[in-house]
């Protein structure tokens, strides 16, 4: 970091040392242009993000439609006692959330990345491209047709899937109807429908790699693999870190329109989670303050894990969000 | 101060525009449509329906009615599916349709009615100006009118279906029926088992390979209807509300009976005569799979969906499968019953504003008797203009080729359309009234309704969700033998009770006896 | 780089790996294409469709037919252009100041930025905002709400930062500003991001249905997800007033649902292979030197 130029904590130091802020305002005067191009931006910030913010209070409010947000009832907690204590399976399924979306993060993370690593080392350019536009033909169909194709082609009985498995001579998987694969069924689909589309940041960031560095490690003797480790992944680590960090702030949504597209009676105890409990709630009642409160309840632990993982990044010497 | 606009100035910029925008949205003057001051202008009637949007304002049966009524209309059109979030932003600025024809379910209206969006109107006025229309409505079912009446008050114009009464019935394979030398469909539990067996070990499709299964079961999505014939021959519906032998209300789930029929089921799955898949399909594998001859019954049809232009009896045809109906089968007591959802639905809902306006409010009503129940306002609201956009044939009202309903504004003006018993003539023909006359009416059969259909229960919006998942997932474990029906029936009949179940009893026997009192 | 017998069998598992992944990939595809092209019984056969064993034309006859697919198509590909290039002009405006080390206040602004990824007001403020704007049925309301995606302006900040600083500082030195630098030399640097952001962007309007749901009344203005999903998830076409003359229409229920959802996957979908060029490895660096 360049130590004249740093502002990193000049916030709050600049109301305390007069000095400093005629400090500042050269620095901003500096940057007029920039601060000309940002500005729009703020605005629709502030107009399209922060004005509508009021509504979170509906969290802690029995919304009366025709008194509007502002003179609904305040309730205090009880959207979130309702949340916490009124089902005996809260726990469960807060669980199964953490556990999928766990799963969906270690396996589903590195996936795009191995499959960008190895569209890359493809010589062939006419295969390449073709590869890449094919791999992300799932991610265009919805989970609700998806689904059907799913349980015809898992099907124990006369899915392809299970005919393989036969012909290897296991015995046949009934992948959407047993619950001890339930999950992995989940992790696997989402990894099939989202790995192609999910290559295509990580393309952006390879191409950007010299064909210099490869060069001189060829001099230095290393073969593709030695590449790969020294050149390749180090050049694309910041968009892993980043998209990485922005990806935890999904722990608490494990693929809403996927397991209710997917699910059944007979993996519920697996695979039902926060939204598809809220969903089933919910439907009794017009609850947007349940809503709310899920939301604000769900929000409040993405972003605080998104700040942790962004202070382990930095302190691994990162680039991180700020 | 002022070096520090750049970011003081950013930042008070942005508050100031969010407490402008907040202030903005949290009043909002506007009130529901149509305050005419002057008399002799029309007054603007707004519709709201989450079916049948059509494709333009002042379509031909928009205009039709404005002309006749003197009005002006005003449609509100909302998607199927997200009507509840449509309405919702749209009431929370203020404004109430005066017809609300959308799917609510008994829940919302009583929240409706808590929250003041939907007006209260007496049963004698909507009696006097919808004469016709309530004497077919009572006709149908007489009590009517429960399904719209909650703190004594009276919430809407009652809607009914007839055939939701008439039943679910099993369906058989035609063809393969006669392959294991049945010439008519099985009549008890006994033949049923028999039939089921012999379609899944006796090759009925001939092809030389074990591939068959008597029949499957909804398992995924509307566990309702799963093997309810099975349920029915014991006399229960697992997720009804029923009267017990002793004058006491209980819930199908929990009940004797249905352990029975778990057991029996168990008895078939174990013996490989249901589709071990049934756990994960819905209606649309339920109709593949009869059409691809991998099972040789269904039992999630209506008489409707049978008929040659049904669900299940189009297909079929389609394929070359013979679909012959069945009877409901009889059970251990020799009777047959058959699974309903009733013929009550919640009723026809006003905006608020139309409490306090009585010529509106009349108008309205006379509106919707001549829509339901008069010829020329009935098929002009769904069909459109003879000749022009539907030709009579036989009797029967069919849109010309090329005709699209949007276009004309079918259906969207007419909440009641297929939902009076007077009108049936121009939806069925002979030949399908006949059908249907044929196959539901059946010496000794009782339909299964809820006892609490269409009834307000305020622990049922507390507990419903979490004691359905409950026995959706106690019931699967079941029929596959992961959980027995000894012990783990009582297991699960104790934690239904504890869960919430107790409570909708006591509620359900409260309203019944206050009902008989 | 002469290969060597150990890359060329790489090569090869590669390429053999790579086809079989492709024919997974593929599946869905084909297989909603040839349901579409099915008779009713065709289309309820259980098991594997990679073409239809009895061909029919109906369904598609029927889908390209009608009048508002083709008005939703219009509207879908307004918002779609305009919308995605509003998207990539501001973000860029946005990403260029945060990607600067020296900009006073980045963290803070950043945070601000942040911050809206995880608070949001809800649906009922969000829609008075619309309604006082006055953005109720008006195509307006597909562009502006949606102008900038967070996730996607923070990752175009990081591409930005990666660009080495003497790039920008020989601009200077040359007389140029930071408006200039952004248009002339940063964008052009960075189009394969650019690329990948705008095919973000332009998938995420296309398939877009909420707010048209939402905020568009008058069926001029409609986009062709609305039209989908009327047709797949509530069967429109079948109506419950169906007489005898509409039962092949219900009979063709499946099929014209696959056609209906691959009428409107196809436009989309030929996007990429013509933003592919953007990616070939180099380009950056290439017209650095150049």
């Amino acid at each position: 970091m360049n130590p004249v130029t740093s502002p990193e904590s000049g916030g709050q130091a600049v109301t305390r040392k007069p000095s400093k802020l005629a400090k500042t305002w050269k620095e901003y005067k500096k940057c007029r242009y920039l601060f000309l191009l940002l500005t729009p931006v703020l605005i629709w910030y502030a107009i399209f993000a922060y004005a509508p913010l009021y509504g979170i209070q509906l969290a802690f409010k029995d919304f009366r439609i025709m008194e509007g947000i502002w003179n609904s009832p305040w309730v205090g907690f009880k959207h979130f006692e309702f949340l916490f204590f009124h089902s005996p399976d809260f726990f469960k399924i807060l669980r199964n959330t953490v556990v999928i979306s766990f799963y969906h993060i270690i396996f589903g993370f590195p996936a795009p990345i191995i499959l960008a690593l190895l569209i890359n080392e493809i010589r062939f350019s006419k295969f390449k491209k073709i590869t890449q536009s094919l791999t992300y033909l799932p991610h265009f169909f919805s989970w609700v047709i998806l689904s059907g194709i799913l349980l015809t082609l898992l099907s124990p009985s006369t899915g392809v899937v299970n005919y393989l498995i036969e012909l290897v001579g296991l015995k046949p998987i009934y992948f959407l109807g047993d619950p001890n694969y339930f999950r992995f069924t989940l992790v696997t689909s989402a990894i099939w429908k989202e790995i192609g589309w999910g290559t295509i940041i990580y393309l952006a960031a390879l191409s950007g790699i010299s064909p210099d560095l490869y060069e001189a490690a060829v001099m230095d003797g290393a073969n593709r693999w030695k590449q790969t480790l020294k050149i390749t992944l180090p050049s694309i680590l910041p968009v892993v870190v980043l998209m990485f960090i922005l990806r935890t702030g999904g722990i608490l949504d494990a693929g809403f329109d996927q397991i209710l597209n997917l699910y059944s009676p007979a993996t519920y105890e697996v695979a039902d989670i926060l939204d598809t409990y809220v969903y089933r709630v919910g439907l009794q009642n017009f609850q947007f303050s349940l809503t709310t409160a899920v939301g604000l309840f769900k929000n409040l632990i993405a972003f605080t894990l998104v700040l942790m993982t962004n202070y382990v990044a930095k302190k691994l010497g990162q680039e991180g969000l700020f | 101060m002022k070096k520090r606009i750049g970011f003081t100035g950013l930042t008070a910029l942005m508050l100031a525009a969010s407490a402008l925008l907040s202030g903005c949205g949290g009043s909002s003057e506007e009130s529901g449509a149509g305050k005419a001051t002057d008399t002799n202008a029309p007054m603007t009637v707004t519709i709201a329906n989450n079916w049948g949007a059509p494709e333009a304002d002042n379509n031909f049966v928009q205009k039709y009615l404005e002309q006749k009524f003197n009005i002006k209309i005003k449609n509100v059109k909302f998607e199927t599916e997200t009507w509840k979030e449509q309405l919702g932003v749209m009431l929370a600025s203020g404004d109430i349709p005066d017809i609300l024809a959308v799917d609510g379910t008994v829940g919302d209206m009583v929240q409706w009615a808590d929250q003041g969006v939907i007006a209260n109107i007496s049963v004698d006025e909507i009696k006097q100006y919808m004469p016709k229309y309530t004497a077919d409505v009572e006709g149908v079912d007489p009590k009517a009118w429960e399904a719209g009446s909650y703190n004594d008050k009276n919430w809407g114009v009652p809607k009914v279906w007839s055939n939701g009464s008439t039943g679910f019935m099993p369906a058989y394979n035609g063809q393969w029926l006669k392959a294991i030398g049945y010439d008519q469909p099985p009549q008890n539990l006994n033949e049923l088992e028999d039939v089921l067996t012999k379609f899944t070990l006796e090759d009925p499709d001939g092809n030389g390979k074990k591939d068959t299964y008597g029949m499957t079961g909804r398992g995924k999505d509307a566990q309702t209807q799963m093997f309810n014939s099975v349920f029915a021959a014991y006399g229960v519906n697992p997720y009804q509300f029923k009267l017990g032998k002793d004058g006491k209300v209980e819930y199908g789930a929990v009940t004797e009976e249905a352990r029975a029929a778990l057991t029996l089921l168990n008895k078939w799955y174990t013996a490989g005569i249901i589709d071990p898949e049934f756990i994960t399909d819905g209606n649309g594998e339920i109709q593949t799979k009869f059409i691809s001859l991998r099972t040789g019954m269904l039992d999630t049809g209506m008489w409707h969906h049978l008929y040659k232009d049904g669900y299940f009896g189009l297909v079929s045809a389609d394929k070359g499968i013979e679909l012959v109906p069945g009877t409901p089968v009889a059970g251990p007591d020799g009777q047959k019953y058959a699974m309903s959802n009733g013929a009550l639905q919640p009723p026809l809902f006003f905006g608020v504003q139309l409490e306090k306006d009585e010529a509106k409010r009349q108008k309205i009503l006379e509106m919707l008797e001549y829509v339901a129940t008069d010829d020329t306002g009935y098929l002009t609201t769904l069909f459109g203009e003879e000749g022009q956009s539907y030709d009579m044939q036989d009797g029967l009202p069919v849109l010309k080729e090329g005709i699209k309903a949007a276009e004309w504004g079918l259906s969207f003006y007419n909440p009641f359309g297929g939902k009076v018993q007077a009108m049936e003539k121009y939806h069925f023909s002979p030949d399908k009234i006949a059908f249907r006359d044929k196959y539901t009416n059946i010496d000794g059969l009782t339909i299964l309704t809820d006892l609490m259909q269409s009834t307000v229960m305020s622990t049922k919006a507390q507990y419903e969700a979490i004691l359905t998942t409950l026995q959706a997932q106690y019931y699967i474990k079941a029929i596959t033998g992961e959980a027995n029906t000894d012990k783990g029936f009582d297991d699960f009949k104790a934690q239904w009770l504890n869960s919430g179940g107790q409570a909708e009893l006591d509620e359900a026997q409260q309203i019944y006896e206050a009902r008989q009192g | 780089m002469k290969p060597t017998r150990g890359n060329q069998i790489f090569q090869a598992v590669l390429i053999v790996f790579m086809i079989l992944l492709c024919i997974v990939m593929l599946y869905p595809f084909v297989h909603m294409l040839s349901i579409s092209l099915s008779t009713p019984a065709e289309s309820l056969r259980t098991g594997i469709h990679l073409y239809p064993r009895e061909v029919s034309f109906y369904a598609w006859e029927r889908v390209l037919s009608r009048s508002d697919i083709w008005i939703g198509f219009g509207n879908s590909v307004f918002r779609t252009v305009v919308g995605t290039i509003c998207s990539i002009v501001f973000m860029s405006m946005g990403a260029y100041p945060l990607s600067r080390k020296y900009l006073p206040h980045r963290s803070f602004f950043t945070m601000l930025i942040v911050f809206t990824m995880f608070f949001s007001g809800g649906l009922i403020p969000t829609y008075f905002l619309i309604k006082n704007l006055g953005l109720i049925d008006t195509r307006l309301v597909y562009i502006i709400p949606g102008l900038i995606s967070t996730f996607s302006m923070l990752i175009l900040r990081n591409f930005f930062q990666a660009i080495p600083e003497e790039v920008e500082d020989s601009a200077k030195i040359d007389g140029a500003n930071d408006l200039q630098i952004l248009f002339r030399i940063i964008m052009p640097l960075s189009l394969p991001v650019l690329a990948t952001l705008s095919l973000w962007s332009a998938v995420g309007h296309w398939n877009a249905w909420f707010d048209a749901v939402l905020y568009i009344q008058d069926p001029a203005k409609q986009v062709l997800t609305t039209f989908l999903r009327r047709v797949v998830i509530t069967g429109e076409d079948v109506s419950i007033f169906s007489s005898d003359s509409q039962s092949a229409v219900l009979g063709y229920a499946e099929p014209i649902k696959a056609a209906t959802l691959m009428f409107t996957a196809l436009p989309i979908i030929v996007v990429y292979p013509f933003l592919q060029k953007y990616f070939v490895k180099g380009t950056m660096v290439g017209s650095l030197k150049g």
